[in-house]
């Protein structure tokens, strides 16, 4: 029992790193049908931007450690740093394919991220090799009944989930809230509304890539390796999560970025190899049994 | 015996029964049209004629087979072929292989005779474009058997849609405005095209339109739906005369052009 | 006259560049490296090709065509290697067991095209994309995990069989039941559903049927070409094949311009020798990717019919006059009347 809850404890850290990546290409999905196949190298970004600006900091260290508000400053500025980097990828390589064929858009997600991960990667002084990541938050052990929780999962997972909660609450209860919603629903219809669908699809793919940004931080918090590649693999993992949630959904990215979170770390218990094939094995059985996700919505093809 | 009968048709979007109770049996060789104002369900109902929606309620029989359940394609193959209101051809193939496509489920050459070209499946081929420009010629279109099909006029875009259809060889043919935004001349032409498939061919037909002057001199029947219920039955002369009819093109704002 | 003319010229004249390489290389105008360069072109032309089926013709979209690919390389070496390492073989029998371990790569990736095409295509949207880099990324973990095989170091010594005529005669092949594939009922369902799905489906076209069909002949001639592959490089590991090499495919594909067979053959061959023709300005190994990431984006952007126009040869056509019988039109009476009048 005490080594499930251990296993649990990782599930759901892993899995808040899950959710937060899926959050945004659930978000983009919603708003303009696209799959971002670029999204996960926005949290690549974000941990490479960290380790720089960290750098840049490093004169404020105390003690070899960071003090809080400087940790602060540099988890913000990656953040930002990485939402314009998204604004900006959205600006030059989407909105103009936002009338062509679905299929456009995706090849072109396709050359970005290539673009993303490569360029990095042939910058000779970032190039293919992991980097280390700095530790920011500070690493103390608790024991409950026999399970080890360190400070920085409590910080991690309590932050994952107030921005969930935040985000959630951003959509369903403000203006800007309904803006989202409205453009997911119809864009034509809102545009007619007077909204500014331009806007929001900038604001969507800005939240997008802070959150990304936000569980890059997290994810290299707690594996502290950074490699140009590592946004692939998590990205494909977490629009596992999206997708099995129901895609467009956020609460059901929340609960397919948990869901995939604790599976995976509890597959991985059994075999270590069982890690990444769980999630594909969980993806075909979803698309057979409910092809919208837990909580998604069939959508009637206009005929 | 009627060859497409259908029974209390029933549909529902998020609560809101878009088509109540429809009922239609239609005869062999019978030219008939449904009408009415703009949301009225006219569309619906070709969708669940054709299985794109299914019904939330009633059933649908083909020549005494039930086809509730089965796939769209299934629909087609059974014999229930359409046009669409928003013309949906394969825009980037020939006019030809357009007609083509629509008889994959008659092909019978198997996968390796086809990769491997033999002379059996180039001989099917031929025969299958003689009979595809045979159905061409009828609506004016062989001239234009290699034109790209988006690259075609609009007036024969729609006429290629009912090629098309054609193609299947269907019991019943559903034609979705097939005279929307067409000019009179057009217009007549149109008329005259679905007069004689119906006249020379057989062809049973089901027809959706706003435009009375269309309608009224070729068809047998008239279905006046409103709101998703049918609210008058009849011959055209019948309908006209309707008061119902009347209140529902004058007081639901009808747009068609009577 | 003309068509007998056009279906001989196409072999006749790759004969003929077959020899002309022979003679450039025995006046040492090309050397060895070129023609490895050049078979490397051919296998990412079958690749390219296969892939088009798929993304351009069927209008899906699998980016994780090198897990097929690394499919038939292993399976085709796993039996080359076995029979070959072990025993003293006949050596008539080289030539046979190798096109049979080809066959066997090819039908052991598109089995496994099967079953991941079949729940995934029945489903409307993008999902493909999301699977197919999946698993791709699964069978490359696979791979590196299976001992017998060399897990993450590869295999070696697999018998260098692939040359040069070898690798024109399967582009040839692949070639020619691809453009036969697309004129056939197969391929015009395909692009049924490419152009317009709702319409296929209401066309009869049982469009999950046909989805799966393309993408298991795709994944088919995929693993031949990892095949030859694995007989031309004579040693293979499981990250040759990640997710870099697919989206490599992607940039020969849509550069070529999808939807067009010969598109696929130019841009597979253009990209594949132009890195190599630029050596000379030093190390471009690590801005290759970077280069080719721009070239897909700007495409997309400006020029989505590909470098090439989408434009195809007259061998990769076939057309209407070709199969009807020369008078036909004028033996019909009904359709001569139409025609005078």
């Amino acid at each position: 029992m005490t080594t499930f809850l251990q296993f649990l404890v990782y599930g759901v850290q892993l899995g808040s790193v899950y959710a937060l990546l899926a959050l945004g290409y659930s978000m983009v999905y919603g708003i303009v049908r696209m799959i971002n196949m670029a999204h996960g190298d926005f949290l690549m970004i974000g941990a490479l931007s960290a380790i720089f600006i960290a750098m840049g900091f490093s004169g404020f260290m105390v003690d070899g450690r960071y003090p809080f508000y400087i940790v602060l400053a540099i988890i913000l500025s990656a953040m930002i740093l990485t939402g314009l980097l998204g604004v900006l990828v959205e600006k030059i390589a989407y909105k103009p394919l936002r009338d062509r064929p679905r299929m456009s858009s995706l090849i072109t997600a396709v050359g970005v991220s290539m673009f993303l991960q490569n360029f990095p990667r042939a910058l000779p002084f970032i190039g293919p090799q992991p980097r280390p990541f700095p530790q920011l938050f500070p690493l103390i052990q608790f024991r409950l009944g026999g399970v080890v929780v360190t400070s920085t999962q409590i910080i991690l997972i309590v932050v994952s989930i107030i921005l969930m909660i935040s985000l959630d609450a951003i959509v369903q209860k403000t203006k800007f809230g309904a803006q989202i919603r409205a453009v997911s629903f119809d864009k034509d219809a809102s545009l007619l509304m007077g909204i500014d669908t331009n806007r929001v699809i900038s604001y969507t793919f800005l939240i997008g890539a802070v959150l990304a940004a936000a569980s890059g931080i997290f994810y290299a918090s707690i594996y502290p390796q950074v490699d140009v590649y590592m946004g692939s693999w998590l990205g494909t993992k977490s629009f596992i999560a999206a997708v099995i949630g129901g895609i467009g959904s956020i609460r059901g990215a929340i609960l397919g970025g948990f869901i995939l979170g604790i599976t995976e770390i509890l597959a991985t218990s059994i075999n270590s190899n069982l890690g990444y094939g769980i999630g594909f094995v969980i993806l075909i059985v979803i698309l057979l049994i409910k092809p919208a996700g837990i909580l998604g919505k069939t959508e009637i093809d206009k005929v | 015996m009627a060859i497409l009968e259908v029974k209390n048709l029933s549909i529902e979007f998020g609560g809101l029964k878009a088509v109540e109770d429809f009922n239609l049996s239609l005869e062999k060789g019978e030219l008939i049209a449904i009408i009415g104002p703009n949301g009225a369900g006219k569309t619906t109902i070709f969708n669940m004629l054709t299985g794109i929606y299914p019904p939330s309620n009633g059933t649908i029989h083909l020549d005494g087979e039930n086809l509730l359940g089965r796939k769209p394609f299934q629909f087609a193959q059974a014999g229930i072929a359409r046009t669409f209101q928003n013309i949906r051809l394969f825009s980037n193939a020939s006019v030809i292989d357009n007609v083509k496509m629509a008889n994959t489920a008659d092909s019978n050459e198997n996968f390796f005779e086809s990769i491997l070209r033999t002379p059996g499946m180039v001989e099917k081929e031929r025969q299958l474009d003689e009979h595809a420009l045979e159905l061409l010629s009828l609506f004016g279109l062989e001239g234009q058997a290699d034109t790209i099909a988006k690259n075609l006029p609009y007036g024969a875009q729609r006429r290629l849609e009912i090629v098309r259809a054609l193609m299947l060889n269907p019991k019943v043919l559903l034609l979705d405005e097939p005279v929307a935004g067409m000019i009179t001349t057009e217009l007549d032409e149109m008329a005259q095209l679905v007069k004689e498939l119906r006249e020379k061919h057989g062809q049973t037909i089901i027809l959706i339109e706003h435009h009375m002057n269309f309608v009224m001199p070729i068809v047998d029947r008239i279905i006046v739906l409103n709101f998703g219920k049918t609210i008058s039955e009849g011959t055209p002369a019948e309908i006209q005369k309707d008061p119902r009819v009347i209140e529902a093109y004058l007081g639901g704002g009808f747009h068609g052009n009577a | 006259m003309k068509n007998k003319l056009n279906s001989i010229l196409p072999p006749v004249v790759l004969v003929l560049i077959y020899f002309l390489i022979q003679l450039l290389l025995s006046k040492k105008i090309l050397n060895p490296y070129h023609i490895q360069i050049l078979m490397f072109a051919c296998v990412n032309i079958m690749l390219t090709v296969s892939l088009n089926i798929v993304n351009g013709f069927t209008g899906q979209f699998c980016i994780g065509h090198a897990g097929f690919m690394s499919l038939g390389a292993y399976g085709s070496a796993i039996i080359t290697t076995m029979l070959f390492g072990g025993m003293k073989m006949d050596p008539n029998l080289r030539i046979p067991v190798f096109l049979l371990s080809l066959l066997v790569g090819g039908i052991l990736a598109a089995i496994v095209g099967f079953l991941i095409g079949l729940p995934t295509l029945k489903i409307k949207g993008d999902y493909l994309a999301i699977v197919t880099l999946a698993f791709g990324e699964i069978v490359r973990s696979t791979l590196r995990l299976i001992e017998p095989i060399g897990a993450a170091r590869g295999m070696i010594g697999i018998p260098k069989i692939t040359n040069l005529a070898w690798m024109f005669f399967f582009v040839m092949i692949t070639l020619y039941i691809t453009r036969n594939f697309v004129y056939s009922r197969y391929g015009r369902a395909s692009i049924a559903i490419r152009d317009n799905e709702i319409a296929a489906d209401a066309m009869g076209i049982n469009t999950t049927r046909y989805k799966v069909i393309a993408f298991v002949f795709a994944a088919f001639i995929a693993g031949v070409a990892g095949g030859l592959y694995a007989h031309l490089m004579t040693f293979i590991q499981p990250d040759s094949f990640s997710f870099v090499k697919s989206n490599e495919l992607l940039v020969y594909l849509y550069a070529g311009g999808s939807g067009s067979i010969t598109g696929s053959v130019l841009g597979a061959l253009v990209l594949t020798i132009i890195p190599e023709a630029l050596r000379f300005l030093g190390n471009l190994t690590n801005w290759r990717i970077v280069i080719y990431a721009v070239i897909l984006v700007l495409i997309m952007l400006y020029k989505p019919s590909g470098l090439f126009g989408g434009k195809e040869i007259s061998f990769l056509r076939i057309n209407r006059d070709s199969f009807r019988k020369p008078f036909n039109k004028f033996n019909d009476p009904k359709l001569a009347d139409k025609q005078n009048s």
